[in-house]
């Protein structure tokens, strides 16, 4: 099992002069921690135009920033949005490549299309399309990294023959990743040969399933790179402390806090009524009843929040479904105060990742250039 | 925490309806057969804060739907009705905060003030469905309040449509209220297509702050059934809904 942190960069209102830069700052220096503890992975999202619940519309610049400041411990992209509108393909394997050789070698690019209509609209962009579009993308990120000159004639985008330059530090290109929220998407990312990045809070029994209609699909794959990302990460909330009940109690406000954020966005799928944006599979629809104001997200199982016992328990439900790497977001709106991220953060390392470091993880990355 | 609307609920005391007896499960009722027509359109942000209640969050974008519900029969014969909704959040659901409503039925006009707090008024109203698409118009005493269009229909799945609850602030008991309506769907067919808005008259709604802006795909979708059901919640519209909030299910058990 490897262990990550995982960014959205949340920004509670109000917003003086300070704040965002002081949120950045706190997310830096918490990175800079997790590399000294032995974290393997910092993730940060792209995100456009959601206030409060994330102000991360340049993860790239952000983990140049903390690739700058850190020996070890691997950034990731996570993710990429492959929507036209959002992101040329091509500014996309150039800033890829960039970061994947100012880090030297530690980059992990992460893909994805958007879930909200706050950002698909804001750029103009066409939900029906960004399936499609991905999956464009995807495949020829790899030949952009790997070709020294490249063309293309697609559906979404077109190029005459141009080195795409620079070319990423790890050969023959970083491990590729797809964000999975939408039930189906993890065979979508088997299919290709890349892993999955859950972002969404499943619990053990949906992940068992999924992690194992993964492996069965990724047995087949046609990968669209040089090699198979065998990888199944997921997402959770991590809170330790040294008592249990003060650290489910705060644990637990940082998920209410980040359900209550994610609530208020726009999602594609509730204004704009197209298939590309998961439906709930009843034909015909038959509604559910609206639950009360008052009422709060179910939380699900697994929660890693608590002392480190008690997150150990947790930790081996989720190994035992069969995930390799678990990602943590460590805060919401700044709702736990920085000094008390730090010190979970360190105690998690100390006394919780000793007791999963005995399995050799899955390894998967591709080999740096220099030693290639 | 997110932005709370800033509407003072006073200011709308005009128009609002007085609930004499709330629905019950005693008065749900289904109707068969009902067409809908969903147009939705992003409006003014600023505006938008304006006028939805402080108990409500907007949504980011701002939206808004106006809907029209076809039924070929009901307890009042056929029947059309318009909602004009600005979607919001009650804590983390989704609702549409109701700006203004119609029926072609006085009768039925009365039932959904009395019960449901719609701040509904009677109208002539035209829900036409075209070989090119869908026609749809709203209009009291021979001014046009609003005119749109579905064009070039095209089928999708009906799970891909998605409808929410409603909140009308009404009096009810002599306070202040916004009160939930959430209807039950059955649905069976979809189209989607492209909007032209030919008229909305934001004064004439009583609303003239709100400006339509970027229009997304109306939808026309047909439910095998409809449920109108009981009203569940009754929030208060100066108070956060978190806090302000009765569950009239829970009062009435305990």
């Amino acid at each position: 099992m490897k262990f990550g942190i995982f960014y959205e960069i949340s920004v509670p209102r109000p917003w003086g002069p300070e704040t965002e830069r002081q949120v950045y700052d706190n997310c830096i220096e918490q990175a800079v921690l997790a590399d000294k503890l032995g974290y393997d992975y910092v993730w940060a999202v792209e995100h456009h135009f959601l206030e409060e619940y994330s102000h991360c519309s340049a993860p790239e610049i952000f983990l140049a920033t903390i690739a700058a400041k850190t020996e070890q411990i691997r950034v990731g992209h996570g993710i990429n949005v492959c929507v036209p509108e959002i992101n040329h393909p091509i500014r996309i394997a150039e800033r890829s490549a960039v970061l994947d050789l100012c880090s030297h070698g530690r980059l992990e690019v992460g893909t994805g299309r958007s879930a909200t209509w706050t950002e698909l609209g804001g750029f103009q962009a066409n939900p029906d399309n960004t399936k499609a579009t991905w999956d464009e993308f995807v495949r020829v990120l790899p030949k952009m990294w790997m070709q020294e000159r490249f063309s293309y004639e697609g559906t979404y985008f077109s190029m005459p023959e141009r080195a795409i330059l620079p070319k990423p530090y790890q050969k023959p290109h970083p491990p590729m990743w797809v964000a999975v929220t939408s039930p189906g998407t993890e065979i979508d990312a088997a299919e290709r040969g890349m892993g999955a990045l859950g972002l969404v809070f499943a619990d053990l029994a949906e992940q068992e399933r999924k992690v194992k209609a993964y492996r069965k699909a990724i047995e087949n794959c046609n990968p669209v790179g040089a090699f198979v990302n065998d990888t199944v990460a997921s997402v959770n909330f991590m809170y330790c402390h040294p008592d249990d009940a003060e650290g489910k109690a705060i644990g637990q406000r940082m998920q209410g806090t980040f359900g209550y954020l994610a609530s208020q966005l726009v999602s594609a799928r509730e204004v704009y009524a197209s298939p590309s944006y998961g439906s709930f599979g009843l034909l015909p629809q038959i509604r559910r009843r609206q639950s009360g104001p008052a009422a709060q997200p179910q939380r699900p199982a697994g929660m890693c929040i608590g002392n480190p016992e008690e997150i150990i328990k947790a930790v081996k439900g989720w190994e035992s479904t069969g995930v390799d790497v678990m990602n943590f977001l460590l805060n919401a709106n700044e709702s736990i105060p920085h000094q008390q991220i730090l010190d979970s953060l360190t105690l998690f390392a100390e006394e919780v990742i000793p007791h999963f470091k005995e399995t050799p993880a899955v390894d998967t990355q591709p080999v740096a250039a220099e030693e290639s | 925490m997110p932005i709370f609307g800033e509407l003072d609920s006073a200011t709308r005391l005009h128009r609002c309806a007085e609930v004499t007896r709330l629905a019950t499960a005693d008065d749900a009722f289904d109707v068969a057969d009902v067409d809908i027509l969903t147009f939705t359109n992003e409006i003014d942000t600023r505006s938008a804060f304006t006028v939805i209640p402080k108990a409500l969050h907007p949504s980011l974008p701002p939206y808004m739907t106006i809907i029209f519900r076809r039924h070929p029969d009901s307890r009042f014969g056929p029947l059309t009705t318009v909602e004009m909704n600005i979607r919001a959040r009650s804590t983390i659901h989704q609702v549409g905060y109701t700006v203004a409503s119609f029926t072609d039925n006085p009768d039925a006009t009365a039932w959904l003030r009395d019960q449901y707090g719609f701040p509904s008024r009677t109208a002539e109203i035209r829900c036409e469905q075209r070989y090119t698409g869908v026609v749809a118009e709203v209009s009291v005493a021979g001014e046009t309040l609003f005119a749109g269009e579905l064009r070039t229909p095209h089928y999708i799945s009906p799970t891909d449509v998605l409808f929410t609850p409603t909140l009308n602030l009404a009096l009810v008991d002599g306070q202040l209220k916004l009160v939930q309506q959430e209807l039950e769907y059955t649905l069976e067919k979809a189209e989607r297509g492209s909007a032209v808005i030919s008229a909305f008259d934001a004064k004439a709604l009583g609303e003239p702050a709100i400006e339509l802006t970027n229009p997304l795909p109306p939808t026309f979708v047909h439910a095998r059934e409809v449920g109108y059901g009981s009203v569940r919640f009754l929030v208060d519209p100066e108070r956060p809904a978190m806090s302000g909030t009765v569950d009239l299910e829970k009062k009435a058990a305990s």
